[in-house]
């Protein structure tokens, strides 16, 4: 059998010959989910991770560790001239807002475009507020609390599968919550994410 | 990136993304199930937006090399999600490629070739692919991608030809029953 009747064998057993054409409206949904992501267009993927990160990065990460340490020297080093903190302080205050439309596959990069992202235990779900007590500040803070606020509470503790007592990661951008998927109970692939979004 | 550019760049990416989605479809269905391809192909429209400034002048081979990383991904999460359950130890895994399609002992002869094998022929056969394309899919040069296409050529031709010869003699296009 030749390369001519080997490659005719298989074409005549492509299974995908009779796939039908696609659906215009789902082909218009897929375009607009994959164009509404809003995170910096960049060279990573979720296949490479970090593996390919430039010099640079590390650089830019060094320099903002250092930024840190040396922002908590200061703090230290002042403490006795710093009045008690007040109770805002104490509390980082988040909305929600529920986003209408199809969410997009939960992925590092968006994760690490938000401004703050914490892991913390529901503590209260009343008035129209869920309250956290942050266990881990992966980014914002730190404040021992965290208390998000919802006009409707409902749309909340559905986005998030809230319940009191349990564990949650949470994270948010201009100061409203980023649910679809981004924020839920802090266990498997969320959890995992978070680690790889914020590692280092 | 101002507002003007941003349209530019979506109107590029819309007209890019139609040209590719009947090919990448196919790609999926060759290669999973139909609920896993329509996820794939979402997660792959996802990647290839944000690396719009890798995309080249020819983007269909980068995009299946895109698609193939994301569906590798997400029979990872698949596999994972099953051992999770603890099912993987008492369920055989289901095969990753559908059948080719009427042609049983085909079938059969991929399915004895290691996965690189396989996918090499596929690529060459079903997506019609020139050896440089595939070396583009596959992250190879051309060189190393010819070689190993002739080399699974080769080693299917071996496979069906033992599967034909136990078969009854039916002869190089004989596969098919009757």
């Amino acid at each position: 059998m030749n390369d001519d009747d080997l490659l005719s064998r298989l074409r005549t057993a492509d299974p995908a010959s009779s796939l039908p054409p696609a659906d215009p409206g789902r082909v218009a949904q897929l375009l607009e989910a994959a164009m509404s992501d809003t995170a910096t267009p960049t060279h990573e993927t979720r296949e490479n991770g970090t593996r390919d990160r430039s010099p640079l990065t590390w650089l830019v990460a060094a320099a903002a560790v250092l930024l840190i340490v040396a922002a908590g020297v200061f703090g230290l080093v002042n403490r006795d001239h710093d009045q008690a903190p007040t109770a805002q302080g104490t509390v980082t205050a988040l909305g929600y807002a529920p986003v209408h439309g199809r969410c997009m596959v939960p992925n590092i990069g968006v994760l690490q475009a938000q401004t703050i992202a914490f892991r913390g235990t529901l503590t209260t779900l009343t008035g129209g507020s869920a309250t956290f007590r942050v266990d881990h500040w992966f980014k914002g803070g730190p404040t021992a609390l965290a208390k998000v606020s919802a006009p409707v509470l409902g749309d909340l503790v559905d986005a998030a599968q809230l319940a009191v007592g349990q564990q949650y990661l949470i994270s948010a951008q201009n100061g409203q919550v980023t649910a679809c998927g981004f924020s839920g109970p802090a266990d498997g692939r969320l959890a995992a994410l978070y680690e790889q979004a914020y590692a280092g | 990136m101002d507002t003007a550019d941003l349209e530019a760049r979506r109107a590029r990416f819309d007209t890019i993304v139609r040209g590719v989605l009947d090919p990448l479809r196919r790609f999926l269905a060759r290669r999973t199930d139909a609920a896993t391809a329509d996820d794939v192909l979402g997660d792959t429209l996802l990647v290839l937006w944000r690396r719009y400034d890798e995309l080249p002048a020819e983007p269909l081979p980068f995009a299946y090399g895109v698609a193939r990383l994301c569906l590798a991904n997400a029979e990872r999460g698949a596999r994972r999600q099953r051992r999770l359950a603890g099912r993987i130890a008492t369920v055989d895994p289901p095969r990753e490629a559908p059948e080719p399609v009427g042609d049983d002992r085909l079938g059969e002869a991929l399915a004895a070739l290691s996965s690189d094998d396989a996918e090499l022929l596929r690529l060459w056969a079903w997506e019609q692919l020139t050896p440089g394309e595939i070396g583009t899919v596959l992250d190879v040069t051309e060189n190393a991608a010819a070689i190993r296409l002739h080399r699974a050529r080769g080693r299917l031709r071996d496979k069906l030809r033992k599967i034909d010869t136990v078969g009854g003699h039916e002869g190089a296009n004989g596969g098919r029953r009757p």
